[in-house]
């Protein structure tokens, strides 16, 4: 049984990288692509229609960063609980040595550097447009 | 019929040295030419309501002297120009005149691209040089605008990382 808890839990972490990639490389794809599609529209002409699409582009900025933050945020928090969860069967199982604890922190700083580097470029995609115009 | 093939000989070798070969005119009789650049380049910077300067260079390039230059331009609806000489007494041939056209947008222009026609006219004889300008906003309005979603997205990012790590 406790063969299939370690398969599941691996399981888990596997689609947890792939989920929490997912979330990283759409937001900064969305980001640099609406930076651009902005910055062309505050660089013609300023009327009414293209400033309604430009506020709507920075809304879906907007909502997509914050899900995506959210995500990572969350799933930083189940890869610490499955690590956790790992950690203590390896302790039961006497194999703890070959496993280093501080790769909860390495992790920690990771998801972070992700997270920062999406809202960073959220800013960006926000602001420029702006400044441009 | 002789006389006839000798015309089409002549007029047609005419128009093929006057097409193939280089050929040069001399002037017969005194002529005026005159040329105006615009110096200031494209797509300069203009602020509404703040005077700007554009350098402009009128020549004439015939071999008569031209007296009595006006100088007028054809502008958007509501942009000024003075000209610095407001005329040209004369420009005698092959003279150059550096001439200042000071170009005023009023307050309400809307941001975009404009065009502007600086002309010179003389009895008989009329030149242009145009140049195009950009009108900016400069109100800082959108800037401003684009600084508070920047903050409004940092807010934010804190408000969720604090909210959601600590669940």
């Amino acid at each position: 049984m406790i063969e299939r808890v370690h398969e599941h839990l691996i399981a888990e972490l596997a689609s947890n990288a792939r989920t929490d990639t997912i979330f990283v490389l759409t937001a900064i794809f969305l980001n640099l692509v609406t930076l651009g599609i902005n910055s062309g529209i505050a660089s013609s002409s300023a009327d009414s229609t293209q400033t309604i699409v430009m506020f709507t582009f920075v809304a879906l900025i907007l909502v997509v960063n914050f899900v995506v933050e959210v995500g990572l945020i969350r799933g930083r928090q189940m890869r610490t609980k499955l690590i956790k969860g790992l950690l203590k069967m390896y302790k039961d199982q006497g194999v703890a040595d070959y496993y280093d604890p501080s790769m909860l922190s390495d992790y920690a700083l990771r998801y972070n550097l992700f997270m920062l580097a999406v809202l960073f470029t959220g800013l960006v995609a926000v602001v420029i447009p702006f400044l441009l115009r | 019929m002789l006389a006839g093939l000798v015309c089409a000989a002549l007029l047609f070798g005419s128009m093929f040295s006057g097409l193939v070969l280089p050929s040069r005119v001399t002037a017969q009789t005194e002529q005026a030419d005159i040329f105006l650049y615009v110096l200031s380049g494209y797509y300069m910077e203009i602020i509404p309501g703040e005077p700007e300067t554009l350098y402009l260079e009128i020549e004439n390039a015939g071999t008569q002297g031209i007296s009595g230059i006006d100088l007028l331009a054809d502008l958007p609806e509501n942009w000024t120009v003075e000209y610095t000489p407001i005329s040209i007494p004369y420009l005698c041939a092959g003279q150059r005149i550096p001439l200042e056209a000071v170009v005023l947008a009023p307050e309400n222009t809307s941001r975009g691209e404009y065009n502007l026609v600086f002309i010179a006219e003389t009895a008989g004889t009329r030149t242009f040089g145009s140049t195009a300008v950009l009108v900016r906003d400069t109100s800082g309005l959108w800037q401003w605008v684009g600084l508070g979603l920047g903050l409004v997205m940092i807010g934010g990012f804190i408000l969720f990382y604090r909210h959601f790590n600590r669940n």
